[in-house]
């Protein structure tokens, strides 16, 4: 009888344990980073704040594009045009993405949204680059920032 | 009181092998490899040049392997694997030797405890081993991934438990599969030895296969996500909590049913009389051949011996497993290439020679065939049969066993190589490399099997096989990948490494004979 009571738990943590599984995270993951774009009081622009998260989902090129385009909303008629170049490379794994973004008119405090992909763990060197100009006949201004990521 | 036996046992015996001179070498000798292999890991993944460390990683194809993609897979081998083996093989602590049927006479005990006791011991070895792997092969990696304590911790304690489970794993389906034959008539006894087989073309659909990945796959999946979460620092570590809770519930689920089954087993099937019978190929019996009829080569006659009684122990259905391996890795590409976009498998010759190295450390009849005769050497040395002889019929046998075995997964694993000149030369190493590890089994098996049944084969024989075969066979695979681009000096390479594994196995086999007709134990 005991043994039966044995076999009995044991098929129950058996199912047990497929429920347990339901809830564990996926195998992809994407790195989502903000970079806040200001302009000081004599309109010049600075890279502000950069954050970055790690997502555990798999986002879909539809959905990346939608929140560019949400980040696009902020646009000002006045503001700045400016683009972004932003480069990450991995420094324990050979990961290499670069990304360049379209033209954007910012105001200052706009946040810009960008996900990578299929990120893999380990330490990782970001590079962004913008290049921004007041006037369509003006040579585009260059801002760098590198930052280390360890994700 | 009989755990504390086991463990006490374990113990002297380890107590008595390092008292031995030769022994105490070796272990030292171990732990001097674990160090520089660690030590190497360490230098190149935390100490060297980022860009040389890049470099080298893309080199090898790391670019387009994720850990993850390590991980999962490597883990679903080693779990088909032990239930293959479990299946169609011999579970080691289930058969009771003399001193454990002379404990169960005596003692007021009954045969599944006896057997737990004897898992716990197999387990705590495990532990222990697996510990001193991780130590020397993961320590670097966790450092490289700059891991903090607690995630270090996890990383560590589920690869442990994922060996322990392995074992779990192994004896329930050694149990449940006698449990249904015993159950059954002798006819569908052979056809559910087959029918597992069958079913494989079933795996092709892609619908059965999710299903499959889900249900089947759900420890290695488990303990795969469990790894990689752990990898990331940025990722908070309660999201491996659900993966861990359910291999956690698994672990103890199978554990309590191992234990069910095993009571069960010894009250229906095991009944004590017939442990020294084949359990799955009786109609083999009074059925055997012992020459080729043409002539009565005493060569050939220990080749049919070695043949007839390792088909009736382990070595056949280690073919079955070797092929379902083979199908399984098959599946898995299928089914990477399904949800990646690629249509290759993203690796470069180097990491498929290196998994042809690791693959002919698993399987190698050679090392049993001594192993197999323990008392009764006696027998073969008596006999009216030069040892040289002996020794050259069993090689011949472990020869032809691993290249049926072998050469088909590895010509296959070789035309997954980008080049064609990169095919061709891994599927001449893979010939040299079978004719080296076998003669090199042969020697370690003539050198360190015990003289009883009572004893295990040493550690330090298994360690001493796997030092010699990375020396001796690194050249085999490495060095032709060095000419790729000379394809006149590629055919003098490809001649040069086959003339070095023959000359090498020569010096082997003669050492092999040496070794058996002077051990005295034997």
């Amino acid at each position: 009888m005991r043994m039966e009571i044995l076999a009995t738990v044991g098929i129950l943590l058996l199912s047990l344990s497929i429920v347990l599984f339901y809830p564990s995270p996926s195998e992809t993951f994407t790195l989502k980073v903000a970079i806040t774009l200001q302009l000081d009081a004599h309109d010049r622009l600075s890279i502000g704040n950069i954050t970055y998260e790690v997502l555990n989902e798999d986002l879909s090129e539809k959905e990346v594009v939608h929140i560019l385009q949400y980040g696009q909303t902020h646009l000002n008629e006045s503001g700045h045009r400016v683009w972004l170049a932003l480069d990450l490379q991995g420094l324990s794994l050979p990961y290499h993405i670069q990304w360049t973004s379209p033209n954007m008119t910012i105001k200052s405090g706009s946040t810009v949204v960008h996900f990578f992909q299929n990120v893999e763990p380990g330490k990782y060197l970001l590079r962004i680059g913008v290049y921004a100009s007041s006037d369509e006949t003006e040579k585009p201004q260059l801002i760098e920032e590198t930052r280390t990521l360890l994700i | 009181m009989l755990t504390r036996l086991e463990l006490q046992l374990a113990w002297n015996s380890f107590k008595w092998r390092i008292k031995s001179p030769p022994n105490a070498v070796l272990y030292i000798l171990i732990v001097i490899l674990c160090a520089v292999i660690n030590f190497i890991l360490n230098t190149f993944l935390n100490v060297s040049p980022k860009d040389i460390r890049l470099q080298t990683l893309s080199s090898v194809g790391a670019t387009e392997i994720s850990p993850y993609i390590a991980i999962f897979p490597g883990l679903t081998i080693l779990l088909v694997s032990v239930s293959v083996k479990g299946f169609y093989g011999k579970l080691s602590t289930i058969e009771f030797t003399g001193p454990d049927l002379e404990i169960l006479r005596s003692a007021p005990l009954k045969p599944h405890e006896v057997f737990l006791a004897k898992s716990l011991k197999v387990l705590i070895k495990r532990l222990l081993f697996t510990f001193i792997a991780e130590l020397t092969f993961l320590t670097p990696i966790m450092s490289f991934f700059k891991m903090t304590p607690d995630r270090g911790i996890i990383f560590l304690s589920a690869i442990l438990l994922y060996s322990c489970f392995l074992y779990f794993v192994e004896a329930f389906t050694f149990l449940a599969s006698r449990l249904v034959m015993s159950s059954v008539k002798v006819r569908v006894r052979m056809a559910l030895l087959v029918v597992p087989l069958t079913t494989f073309p079933v795996l092709f659909y892609r619908e059965f296969l999710g299903l499959l990945n889900r249900v089947v796959f759900l420890p290695s999946s488990a303990v795969s996500k469990t790894l990689y979460v752990s990898l990331f620092r940025s990722v908070p570590l309660n999201s491996i909590s659900y993966p861990m809770l359910s291999f956690l519930a698994l672990f103890s689920g199978i554990s309590l049913i191992v234990t069910f089954l095993s009571v069960s087993y010894y009250e229906k099937v095991e009944t004590f009389e017939e442990l020294t019978k084949a359990d799955w190929l009786k109609f083999l019996r009074n059925r055997l051949k012992w020459s080729l009829g043409l002539r009565h080569s005493p060569l050939i006659a220990v080749f049919f011996k070695e043949f007839w009684t390792n088909l009736r122990a382990s070595d056949a259905p280690l073919i079955v497993l070797d092929y379902a391996i083979l199908l399984l890795v098959y599946l898995l590409n299928l089914n990477g290439a399904a949800s990646a976009s690629t249509t290759r498998f993203p690796a470069s010759s180097l990491i498929l020679a290196f998994s042809m190295l690791l693959v002919s450390f698993v399987f190698q009849p050679s090392l049993d065939v001594f192993l197999a005769e323990r008392e009764k050497s006696w027998i073969l040395k008596v006999a009216p049969i030069s040892i040289q002889k002996v020794v050259l019929a069993k090689y011949f046998y472990s020869l032809i066993l691993s290249l049926v075995t072998l050469l088909p997964p590895f010509i296959g694993l070789a035309f997954l190589a980008p080049f064609p000149a990169e095919r061709l030369i891994l599927s001449v190493s893979s010939v040299s490399l079978l004719i080296l590890t076998n003669a090199l089994g042969i020697f370690i098996g003539a050198h360190y099997t015990p003289a009883s049944l009572r004893e295990e084969f040493p550690v330090t024989g298994i360690f001493a096989f796997m030092g010699l075969i990375s020396i001796a066979a690194s050249p085999v695979v490495l060095f032709p990948l060095l000419f790729l681009s000379y394809p006149i000096a590629l055919i003098l390479v490809s001649v040069f490494i086959l003339d070095y594994a023959i000359v090498l196995s020569y010096r082997f086999l003669e050492q092999a004979t040496k070794s058996f007709s002077q051990r005295d134990d034997l």
